[in-house]
């Protein structure tokens, strides 16, 4: 079996996307470079105003700790704060909620937090809120979903005064220090019934109204939520006014429908709209007179990735070769072009392409469907009774895909195998559920390949979906690997804690990963948005949720805004 | 106007059924060194070529109609052995991709559908193309749209140029594309026949199973009254509270299994639907229970079942078929709505409901598939409406 | 007379009983599990076995179907929480559809079901009545004008437009709406909810008139189907009605035309077309999912429709019983209209 081949650097960068998203106002029609290449100035921020953004799914509650939907994390960027938070452009962990932070061993942390913080509504926040929201993964009658476990590992946390937080995680994991600083807080004032037994504690907790009135430490105070619109407005008492927000209010508003919400913006009834499709970015809906007026095109790399997961409990999947040929018989360039316009990255491993621990040096398999029909040929798979379709043994040929309905980049990439497949003789079923019963199916490994993606941080924990031991039903590892090699791979880098010596051990993983092909990995393309051309300071960076609310706002001199907060 | 909303039905559905022969990617007729081949009908099933048989039948249902021939209603079965004939003398069927004759086609002479285009045929290289009559859907040989602004920002790969294949028409010809392509590059008006094929079956066969589940407890519930009357009406109710979304999307979730789609669907309407036509027949048949005919007949000595049969039921018969017409016009109307919703036909086997999601913000994947669902619609509801006028002559203008 | 009406509401409470239970069996038959109703995630793990036993043992998911079907239709709780007598903790004794008590829905813990079934239902019923106010507004005077003025030009173009309008599809009328008002068209109205951002602050008459703007677009869409099928009806019946012979006296009596239509033929007319009416009760609380879906309107249609997407039991049960109840009463109602009307009927 061929490994991979490297190819040159500057080949490689071809595939990465521009960087001309970065920076402030980057995608601004008054804002871009002249013919020196120099940008004008940006106008002087106002006070005032209001910005609605939309939601394509609604949270259930906004307690992150229950509640683990992305969309909730992206309302609590501006509602809550975490300990530490990621630096938008160095992407580095600094210190928010605390003043600094030190780690007294591998395994052991102490936090020194800021003082006159205060909950939304007035109470001072100190450590044992901290404290509290690190003890509730303990509860096992909390339903507190997938996050448990990294909490879990916390052997001990203590609060010696009200002011410093100490962590002492169970042994040195190279995530400890970003799950603790992004752990969700809760008011333990609010969520915190003394003496009740865990029974009545995680009741209390489940059923707190504030999950859906939430106190926070955020710029940003929630107001009221009505049905499908989530109304905050910018709580002067926020810690760090420098940092604050400029608009008074912001709103979050839930659209089910893309094209309805996109008639809703240029309406402007919606003032951010974040699932702009690869068509309207380049095709006519944005060349309108209508948009170049009134609104504004951009996009940022968003940090996730589609692919195919196989499923290796099949016995006609668990043969290599043809999990390859069925790789090596997709033409992803075309499929980039007609549904990308080349605005996207194929993927080659289990990450972000931006991060620093991913390999674009890896080049992905080429479209090969000579290679791929001798590949197949080699397994055993030829059209022996001449239907035009590849068998074994008398078994044609059939590849059962899952996928959610309702994805339109989905159902293209499935009529797209489909008919790739078809030119080799193999023949894709589509099987389009609900979401509900997709995911059912999929944890009950009901699929020959399940068609989903991921949406990862910078630096993720593998363990969850490749390692072996989590190869039953039930579990992410919807392939079922278990291959020792990739099992030493990922124990030896959760240990890991130099990061160099981590970026290999990455590297690594990935080109093993890659030749086992468990996943046919797919496309991360990037996040499209349309927003109000009136907003100003409009930055997209790479965490989630890929823009920065707070930092927005209406130009000195709109009607309506003031000089002084 | 009876016979134009008949004939209009008709020529949908022998439209529908005639699809492969109007709108096929494979040539209808190739001379081959071998001889004469058809590949277009190489890859039908039984049931396909049945379909093809009788389009010519369905298409000229008003003239037999009108003529009351008998000889016309064994044209099915005749149709029927022929297919079955025809499909054992074919041999076994060979699948070849989508595109895959035009592509090994060299200079043979080759005779092409009328749409040259599968349903299932993409051309990533001319996705979401406007109909090739405006002037806005001209592209050069690069690629790119004339009449477009380049506003891209460098971001797009160059597009690469539209691949016209054999026997299509030339990249900007007039009726290339008449009515657009969707995301994929697959011809719209393919699509579209091939979506009406699905939408016009679910619609008839819901109907036809509303109209015998209907037929047979709203007789029963009618004739024998009391109990069965009871038991029956109840379960009418039962049956009209019962959330009919619910039940697709539940079948839906069970996964369609080997059975097509369209006949799963076309199941969970016909026996949530069957409400309307049963409480009609029970109406009527509570009225003609005491007619005078019915008593005259069963002082002759006539069993209950053939005065049923052959006495009372085809004086229901009129109303039954009003009803089954327009049931068939609102069961179209709502596996539409559920395949807008997402919970019906998914692809690549599309409704026209299904079409009209898929393109939700361009303007003729709107327009086209939603105007050739209404005129379906309007077909059964024009159809229906002659047949009830016809019945009742004050509504046709006579006065008393 | 009053032998019919006893009857039929005998089996009002077994019908609606039997319906419950139906769904109830149609709902916890169908795959899928609330249980794990998380979204993926890659760090999940399996999910808790404790955890997921506690969601199935509070929300009775272990018990045989016919203890959860009783647990439902109450007056007794028959969770752990529940009433004494059946093993519970005596916390919550009474709860189900007896005791008027819904609960919580499975996904949202915090909302109790029949909290926002009545929010829905202030956002889906006043849309319904106001579009079955306009249906009926127009199609009574239009179907008449129709019928008055038969056979001419206009009036054959009226019943042609009126004919393809109850032909389109709902929600392409939908769509067709938004692209006409909607900032691609004509931009006078928005597309969007029922109320504008910051809506709230503005004063009561602003409010209202922010309200109405929203509302237009979604009740014409409502409306426009209803009204086509309304007005050929009452067109129908007045063409039988004034072919009548106490029509023919009255005008021959000398009296004027308009008395003529309005006090004698309308009236009667208008008779049969009144079962219809009782329809509008379903409309009042089932909404419609289209329509809702593409205004983004927070009503009934979606809540149902949500619900079922997400296996969220109780919401589907609840929402169903509610609308079953209201349809069994609206058939009520329009079968005891037609008994007025058909004697036979009454004594059949």
């Amino acid at each position: 079996m061929k490994s991979p081949m490297r190819l040159a650097l500057p080949l490689a960068l071809l595939f990465a996307l521009p960087q001309a998203w970065k920076g402030v106002d980057s995608f601004h029609p008054a804002h871009q470079p002249d013919a020196k290449g120099v940008r004008p100035a940006l106008p002087k921020p106002a006070y005032g105003g209001r910005a609605t953004i939309h939601l394509e799914s609604l949270p259930k509650s906004l307690n992150y700790a229950i509640d683990t939907a992305g969309v909730t994390r992206r309302i609590l960027f501006e509602l809550n704060e975490t300990l530490l938070t990621e630096d938008w452009n160095t992407l580095e962990l600094v210190p928010n909620l605390c003043a600094s932070f030190e780690s007294e061993s591998p395994s052991a942390f102490v936090f020194h937090l800021r003082p006159g913080i205060v909950w939304h509504d007035g109470v001072a926040f100190d450590a044992h809120d901290v404290v509290f929201s690190a003890l509730l993964y303990r509860n096992t009658k909390l339903n507190t979903g997938s996050k448990g476990p990294n909490y879990r590992r916390i052997v001990e946390i203590a609060a010696p005064d009200p002011l410093t937080v100490r962590v002492k995680f169970d042994k040195p994991f190279f995530r400890a220090l970003v799950s603790i600083g992004d752990m969700p807080i809760l008011p333990a004032h609010l969520y915190e019934r003394p003496g009740a037994s865990e029974d009545e504690q995680a009741e209390f907790i489940a059923k707190n109204p504030h999950n859906h009135d939430w106190v926070g430490l955020g710029p940003y105070k929630l107001e009221r939520w009505e049905g499908d619109r989530i109304v905050a407005k910018r709580f002067d008492k926020y810690f760090a006014p420098e940092r604050g927000g400029y608009l008074d209010e912001l709103d979050w508003l839930y659209v089910k429908d893309d094209a309805a919400a996109f008639q809703a913006t240029l309406n402007g009834e919606i003032d951010l709209f974040g699932r702009l499709s690869t068509e309207d970015y380049f095709g006519s809906a944005t060349s309108s007179e209508l948009f170049q007026k009134n609104l504004v095109k951009a996009w940022a790399p968003s940090n996730s990735y589609g692919f195919l997961a196989w499923n290796l409990r099949r016995p006609k999947l668990q043969d290599v070769r043809l999990r390859r040929a069925l790789a090596l018989a997709f033409d992803f360039e075309a499929f980039k072009k007609s549904c990308y316009r080349g605005l996207a990255t194929q993927v080659t491993g289990h990450g972000v392409p931006e991060s620093e621990f991913y390999d674009r040096t890896l080049a992905a398999l080429p479209f090969d469907p000579k290679a791929a029909k001798k590949l197949l040929e080699e397994a055993g798979w030829s059209d022996h009774d001449g239907d035009g379709f590849l068998d074994k043994d008398g078994e044609a040929l059939k590849i059962e895909v899952l996928s959610n309905s309702g994805n339109a980049v989905s159902e293209s990439m499935i009529v797209a195998l489909q008919n790739d497949w078809s030119r080799i003789g193999v023949q894709l079923t589509p099987l389009l559920l609900d979401f509900n019963s997709a995911a059912d199916r999929a944890k009950k490994r009901e699929f020959d390949g399940y068609l989903t993606g991921w949406a990862l941080p910078t630096e993720s924990d593998p363990e969850a979906t490749f390692h072996s031991k989590n190869a039953g039903p039930g579990t992410s590892n919807f392939p079922g690997l278990a291959d020792p090699e990739i099992d030493a791979l990922i124990e030896k880098l959760q240990g890991e804690l130099d990061r160099g010596a981590r970026t290999k051990l990455w590297f690594e993983f990935q080109r093993r990963l890659y030749d086992l092909q468990p996943y046919l990995f797919g496309f991360s393309p990037p996040r499209k948005f349309a927003y109000n051309q009136k907003l100003r300071g409009v930055e997209f960076v790479r965490p989630d949720p890929n823009y920065v609310a707070r930092r927005w706002y209406y130009p000195a001199g709109t009607p309506g805004t003031r000089e002084q907060r | 106007m009876l016979w134009a909303a008949l004939a209009l039905v008709c020529l949908l559905h022998a439209l529908a059924a005639a699809a492969p022969l109007l709108a096929n990617d494979a040539p209808l007729w190739i001379r081959t060194r071998a001889g004469a081949r058809f590949p277009a009908f190489e890859a039908l099933g039984w049931s396909e070529r049945f379909l093809l048989l009788c389009s010519p039948w369905v298409l000229a249902a008003p003239l037999w109609l009108a003529t009351r021939s008998r000889l016309a209603l064994a044209c099915p079965l005749i149709a029927l052995l022929l297919a079955l004939c025809w499909q054992a003398a074919a041999g076994p069927r060979v699948f070849v991709p989508a595109g895959e004759w035009k592509r090994q086609l060299g200079a043979q002479p080759a005779l092409f559908a009328p749409v040259p285009f599968g349903y299932r045929e993409t051309n990533p290289s001319e996705a979401w193309r406007p109909p090739t009559w405006l002037a806005s859907a001209e592209i050069d040989e690069s690629g790119r749209y004339v009449g477009r602004a380049q506003a891209s920002g460098g971001l797009e790969l160059p597009p690469a140029p539209v691949e016209v294949r054999a026997g299509e028409p030339a990249r900007n010809a007039a009726l290339r594309h008449p009515l657009g392509t969707d995301a994929q590059g697959r011809d719209l008006l393919a699509r579209v026949l091939y979506g009406a094929r699905n939408s016009l079956a679910i619609g008839l066969a819901s109907a036809l199973l509303a109209l015998v589940i209907g037929t047979l407890l709203g007789a029963l519930a009618g004739w024998r009254g009391g109990r069965t009357d009871l038991v029956i009406s109840r379960a009418i109710e039962l049956v009209l509270c019962f959330p009919v979304l619910f039940l697709v999307l539940l079948v839906a979730s069970v996964g369609w299994g080997s059975v097509s789609a369209v006949w799963t669907i076309s199941a969970v309407l016909g026996l949530t639907g069957w409400t309307g036509v049963a409480r009609l027949l029970r109406a009527e048949f509570l009225r003609l229970r005491e007619a005078e005919f019915v008593l005259a007949a069963r002082g002759l000595g006539f069993t209950e079942t053939r005065i049923v049969l052959c006495h009372a039921l085809p004086n229901a018969l009129a109303p039954l078929i009003v009803a089954t017409s327009f049931f068939a016009g609102t069961a179209m109307l709502v596996e539409s709505a559920i395949s807008y919703l997402g919970a019906g036909l998914v692809e690549p086997e599309s409704s026209l409901g299904g079409l009209v999601k898929g393109g939700s913000e361009h303007v003729w994947m709107v327009l086209f598939p939603g105007a050739v669902l209404a005129l379906a619609v309007i077909s059964w509801n024009l159809l229906g409406e002659e047949l009830r006028d016809l019945n009742d002559p004050r509504l046709s203008g006579e006065q008393a | 007379m009053a032998a019919y009406l006893r009857r039929r509401l005998a089996w009002l409470v077994p019908s609606f009983l039997g319906i419950t239970l139906v769904v109830f069996l149609a709902v916890h038959l169908a795959p899928g599990d609330p249980a794990l109703r998380e979204s993926f995630d890659p760090g999940a793990v399996a999910p808790d076995a404790a955890q997921l036993e506690l969601f199935r043992s509070e929300h009775l998911l272990d018990r045989p179907l016919l203890v959860q079907y009783l647990h439902f239709l109450g007056p007794f709780d028959l969770s752990p929480r529940g009433h004494r007598w059946f093993g519970g903790s005596g916390e919550h004794a009474y709860g189900g559809l007896l005791a008027l008590d819904l609960g919580a829905e499975f996904r949202r813990p915090h909302v109790r079901i029949v909290d926002e079934l009545g929010r829905r239902l202030c956002v889906t019923a006043p849309l319904a009545l106001a579009a079955a106010l306009l249906a009926w507004g127009i199609a009574i005077p239009l179907g008449a004008w129709a019928a008055l003025r038969r056979g001419s030009k206009r009036e054959r173009a009226l019943a042609l437009g009126l004919f393809t309008l109850h032909s389109l599809p709902g929600f392409w009328l939908a769509l067709w709406l938004v692209l006409a008002f909607g900032a691609a068209g004509l931009g006078w109205l928005p597309v969007l909810g029922l109320h504008s951002a910051g809506a709230s602050e503005l004063g009561w008459f602003d409010w209202t008139i922010d309200l109405v703007r929203h509302s237009i677009l979604p009740v014409l869409a409502l409306a426009l189907g209803s009204l086509a099928y309304l007005a050929r009806q009452v067109r129908a019946s007045m063409l039988e009605t004034l072919s009548q012979e106490y029509v023919l006296t009255a005008r021959s009596k000398g009296l004027p035309e308009r008395v003529v239509i309005l006090r004698h033929a309308l009236r009667n007319a208008l008779l049969p077309s009144i079962t219809l009416a009782a329809l509008i009760l379903p409309a009042l609380v089932g909404g419609s999912v289209i329509v809702e879906t593409i205004f983004g309107i927070p009503g009934m249609g979606r809540y149902a429709y949500e619900a079922m997407l997400e296996r969220d039991y109780a919401v589907i049960q609840a929402v169903t019983a509610l609308s079953a109840l209201v349809t069994l009463l609206a058939l009520l109602v329009a079968d005891l209209l037609y008994a007025v009307a058909d004697p036979r009927i009454r004594h059949g």
